[in-house]
């Protein structure tokens, strides 16, 4: 056995729940958006996803105990057209039945400059993890925040868009993802 | 037996034309009545898709040939004794199959150049079939109506099809087993035909 004391699990899960110091943030879903936006036939094209959740720790005087992760279905895309979503979503798009959700997670966040942040941090789509970083800007008054902000990436970096979809064309491969979030501060 | 058509029988060319688009057509009716409902996130659906898509292409680039070739090839008279309503029955049936052969493909193809998916056919594999530049370059919330319309058009001409193809069949049948004429026969290759050299 390598459980000594029977008190020791305990002490481990206190010990991972401790640095979680930065002030926990709840996010208002009615107010936020997560999207994309991509060239596809030469013109704009965009995206949101209906269902997703972000558990954000984040202290601007703190950033080194700063944290956020947010999961995304993949299923909940939605651009309003219904041939479209099903592409996306389908085989050689998110395949949202075998690869459902999406997850960021911060590793970092740096100050840039007056309201403008940058989050680095992991984006796990379709079972493969890539460092991406996420530009943001944060406006707070009171115990609300909102944060705009947008990361560059490349869809074929997730093998989204396989087979003749992996072409540039007619679908980019640089899509901008877009967070809009708007949450109120909530513990400690 | 002749290239071309003579007065009791079709020839080589118009026999060949039938078969062939006839195969490639109910081909693609039974794939596109089995894709329609399969969901994309089946990854055979895309491939199946394309397929049909470059059938279809085919059975639109074969008809086109085909009534040229009927245009200069007068074809083979009906029975003389035939029932007169029988007659425009069949001829009606002819005519329509003939527009249906060209209008499906032609509503598919519309159908697809104007989706906000944009993707070129890929031909068999072999090369990138275009799209329909006057939809294909349309923005992309006019494509969306335009989609839905030649959709509907392209299902319901289908079905057109899935009808009248029993129809004709269902004539063939009557003159080779009912009225035991030549009317089967001269659509099939290396058959002798011996009668009908009735004028219509």
């Amino acid at each position: 056995m390598t459980i000594k004391s029977p008190i020791a699990p305990l002490v481990i899960v206190l010990l991972l729940t401790v640095p979680a110091s930065a002030a926990h943030w709840k996010v208002d879903y009615s107010k936020s958006k997560i999207g994309f936006s991509v060239n596809w036939s030469g013109q704009p094209f965009s995206g949101t996803f209906k269902s997703w959740r972000a558990d954000i720790n984040f202290d601007p005087a703190d950033l080194a105990h700063s944290r956020a992760e947010v999961s995304i279905d993949t299923g909940s895309e939605t651009s309003g057209d219904a041939e479209t979503d099903e592409g996306i979503k389908g085989a050689q798009g998110f395949q949202a039945s075998e690869f459902p959700t999406a997850l960021f997670q911060t590793t970092g966040f740096i100050h840039k400059g007056g309201n403008d942040y940058l989050a680095n941090g992991a984006l796990s789509v379709k079972g493969i993890s890539k460092s991406i970083a996420l530009p943001f800007a944060l406006t707070l008054s009171g115990a609300t925040a909102h944060v705009v902000g947008k990361a560059q990436i490349l869809r074929t970096d997730f093998r989204v868009g396989t087979g003749d979809w992996a072409k540039p064309d007619p679908v980019a491969r640089e899509v901008a993802v877009h967070i809009d979030i708007v949450a109120t501060r909530s513990g400690p | 037996m002749r290239a071309s058509n003579t007065p009791p029988r079709y020839g080589t060319v118009a026999i060949t034309f039938h078969w062939v688009i006839a195969a490639l057509i109910l081909v693609n009716i039974a794939l596109g009545l089995y894709f329609a409902d399969l969901p994309r996130s089946n990854p055979i659906k895309f491939e199946l898709v394309q397929f049909h898509k470059s059938i279809g292409l085919t059975v639109l680039t074969l008809s086109i040939f085909r009534v040229l070739w009927r245009i200069v090839n007068p074809v083979p008279a009906l029975p003389a004794d035939m029932n007169p309503l029988l007659r425009v029955v069949a001829r009606g049936t002819h005519y329509l199959l003939y527009l249906l052969i060209i209008a499906i493909p032609l509503s598919g193809w519309m159908l697809v150049s104007s989706s906000p998916l944009g993707l070129a056919t890929n031909y068999f594999h072999l090369f990138s079939w275009p799209n329909l530049w006057f939809l294909s370059e349309l923005p992309r919330t006019q494509k969306i109506p335009l989609r839905d319309a030649f959709d509907t058009t392209h299902v319901f001409l289908a079905w057109s099809a899935i009808v009248l193809i029993p129809v004709h069949l269902g004539g063939a049948l009557y003159h080779h087993f009912i009225r035991r004429d030549d009317i089967l026969k001269r659509m099939l290759p290396s058959t002798t035909v011996t009668s009908l050299q009735a004028a219509e």
